[in-house]
This record gives structure tokens, C-alpha cells and sequence, in this order.
């Protein structure tokens, strides 16, 4: 192929691409694409605009400096309130109170007499426990001695 | 000489000297970097829309037998345009716009085609099994129709052909041969030295040459 061949064929192809993009973009793509220029030129010197928080709903009270501060003072003096109040229920005799009913038809220990539930002692319910525990010891010795025989224990027995 | 290509015969030949008789597009620019110098954005804007219609069609063009895609081609002249506003302050008045603005173009095509390779990276694309351009690509009777100028197995050559060329070459020979640039303008738009341009445009035109003459060129460089 002679370099005359080439320049022919070359500009057969130049034209029969230009043919091709010009089919792609016709005058009203054109158009199209100005005014999208033209819009993102018009936008270029905008700044970005910022959008507020959404606004605390009806009945919130922001919390400014100043309330911050309000709160702060009053957790403190609720704490000291709270301090000196614990320590005046020992000083400060009480005239009655509201277990003594209960005290009254129960008859405590020798060894502790202020109220703690857990350890106080009562004969009616210690002969009541006994017996409990004893029939449960005697029903599991007749009643689930295979199942003990069955089970595995760490150490012999 | 059999199988050396000429460039001075094939290669577009040089323009007269473009300070003295400067392109509308060059008049214009100046007009909208002195608008813009002084303030007055609005109305470089109303003239700018004068410089796009002026180079629009040219740009389209160009970008759309590099990206051989219509959507990017679109975009890569509008992301053009807005740079082109943008800096028309670093326009130096002298110089022929055509060829500051094919640099942009050009920049911005590429800015586009390395966005398409990392989209390609999650997209697989259907293609065309004729011709191996997406199908997307393929307009309809129009398209055939300007086809016609060239028969339509020597078009796909040609264009397989021209998109077979390292990037490099591809770009000169599209500023070249489509945008009918002349060496030493493609010199200035892409920043390679002349030498450099013809050596490409000439690897390129031995390629092309050995598919049109019937041999595979097989320079990849």
C-alpha cells in the first residue's frame, strides 16, 4: 500500500468516523450538554449549604451552659442532702417503727437483737425444717438409690 | 520505499503561524479571561456558552473515537468545559486556545478511561461478537449508513486496528488523523516531545498500514 493508498484510506476513515460520533450526538444533544455546562459553571462559585440538625422535639428543654451548670449543683446537693439525712436516721431516736409489730409477736435472739431476717432463729420452724429434711434424706435413700448407684462422682467413694 | 511510511504525506501539514491570525476560539477565550479578570463571572458565562458552541462538536468528536463511548465521551467534554472556566486565568492570551484546550480534552478523556477500567474491574459488559464494541455503542441505521464510506470489513479493521495501539499511539493518532492536528500542535497538547509524536504516530501508521496491506503489524511499543 503506497503512502497515497494510506492518506485516502485515513481520510475515508476520518470522515467515516466523524460520521459515526456526529450520529451519536445530534443537535439536540448538543443543546442538552450546553445547558448541563452552563449549569455546573452557574454552580461552581456556590458554597456547599448546610443543613440544620433536626430540631429538638416539643418539650425538651435544651440544655444549654447555664443548665448544665443548674445540674450539676443540684446532684451535688442532693448527694450531701442524701449523706446527712443517713446520718441522722442513727443520731435521731425513732419512736416507732415500722417492723415493731412483726418484732413484737416474734421473740428474738439473745445474741443479736437488731432485725436481720436471714439469721434469726425460731424454734416452731427449726423442728418444722428437720423434719422436712429428714423425710426428704429418708425418700432418697429407699427411692433413688439406683439413680445415686448410676451416677458418676469425681473422687471414690 | 515499500512498507516506510512518509510522514509529511500522510500527517496533516503545518498551519500559518496562529499569533498573527488567531482562531475565534483564541479571541473569544481572551475576551472571557479579561471578563473573568475583572469580575464580571455572569457575563464571562454568557460568552463562554459562544466557546462551547465552537468547539463542542470538534470535542465530541475526538472523545468519542478515543473512548469509542458515547456516555463518557459526554462527560469527558463537559468535565473539560468546566476546567477550561475554571482556569481561564492560566490561558496565556498568545497561544492558540485550540491546542490548551485540546490538552484538556485530552486529560479529561483519560481521567475517564481510568474511571472505566475501574468500573470494568466489578462490570462485565455484554459485547458485540461482530466487532467487539459494546453493543451500547452500536447506533443504528445512521451509523451503517456513514459506514458505507468505507467498506464494512475494512472499518472494522481499521478500528480494531486503532484500538489495538498502545495508549499512546492511539492518542496521537486520533489527535492526528480525526482532529487533524499537526505534530508539533499534538507536541503541545500532550507534552511529548515532537520527536517523540512522530515516533509514535509513525509505529502507529506501520501498524495500520500492515493490517490495510494484508500483514499483521505486531509493534505493541
Amino acid at each position: 500500500m503506497s503512502d497515497q493508498e494510506l492518506k485516502a484510506t485515513l481520510d475515508a476513515y476520518r470522515a467515516a468516523a466523524h460520521a459515526e460520533a456526529d450520529a451519536h450526538f445530534d443537535e439536540r444533544a448538543l443543546e442538552t450538554q450546553r445547558h448541563k455546562i452552563l449549569a455546573r459553571l452557574a454552580h461552581l462559585g456556590q458554597t456547599a449549604k448546610v443543613i440544620r440538625f433536626p430540631i429538638v422535639p416539643h418539650g425538651d428543654v435544651p440544655i444549654t451552659g447555664v443548665n448544665r451548670r443548674w445540674i450539676s449543683v443540684a446532684a451535688a446537693a442532693g448527694l450531701i442532702i442524701g449523706l446527712l439525712g443517713g446520718q441522722l436516721v442513727h443520731l435521731v431516736p425513732q419512736p416507732t417503727r415500722r417492723l415493731a409489730p412483726m418484732t413484737s409477736t416474734i421473740a428474738p435472739s439473745a445474741e443479736r437483737p437488731d432485725f436481720v431476717p436471714a439469721l434469726v432463729s425460731f424454734p416452731q420452724d427449726d423442728g418444722l425444717l428437720d423434719e422436712v429434711d429428714f423425710a426428704v434424706q429418708v425418700r432418697s435413700a429407699s427411692e433413688l438409690r439406683a439413680l445415686d448407684e448410676l451416677t458418676p462422682f469425681n473422687e471414690p467413694r | 520505499m515499500a512498507g516506510q511510511t512518509n510522514l509529511d504525506v500522510v500527517v496533516p501539514a503545518p498551519r500559518p503561524a496562529t499569533s498573527a491570525h488567531p482562531s475565534p476560539a483564541s479571541v473569544l477565550a481572551a475576551e472571557i479571561k479579561g471578563l473573568v479578570g475583572r469580575g464580571e463571572r455572569d457575563a464571562a458565562r454568557e460568552r463562554f456558552d459562544g466557546l462551547v458552541l465552537l468547539l463542542q462538536r470538534r470535542a465530541l468528536r475526538v472523545a468519542f473515537q478515543y473512548l469509542r463511548d458515547a456516555a463518557d465521551a459526554d462527560e469527558a467534554v463537559q468535565d473539560a468545559f468546566v476546567k477550561v472556566f475554571m482556569h481561564i486565568e492560566q490561558y496565556r492570551s498568545e497561544l492558540p486556545f485550540d491546542v490548551w484546550f485540546t490538552r484538556i480534552l485530552v486529560n479529561a478523556s483519560l481521567d475517564r478511561l481510568k474511571a472505566r477500567a475501574r468500573q470494568q474491574r466489578w462490570i462485565s459488559h455484554s459485547t458485540d461478537e461482530e466487532n467487539g464494541w459494546p453493543v451500547e455503542q452500536i447506533a443504528g441505521n445512521e451509523v451503517s449508513h456513514e459506514r458505507r464510506l468505507l467498506a464494512k470489513e475494512r472499518w472494522s479493521e481499521v478500528t480494531e486496528a486503532v484500538a489495538s495501539l498502545p495508549d499512546r499511539q492511539r492518542l496521537v493518532f486520533t489527535l492526528c488523523h480525526l482532529d487533524e492536528r499537526t505534530p508539533a500542535e499534538i507536541s503541545a497538547a500532550t507534552g511529548m516531545r515532537p520527536a517523540t509524536v512522530r515516533v509514535h504516530l509513525f509505529r502507529a501508521l506501520r501498524k495500520l498500514r500492515g493490517v490495510l496491506g494484508g500483514k499483521a503489524g505486531t509493534d505493541t511499543r
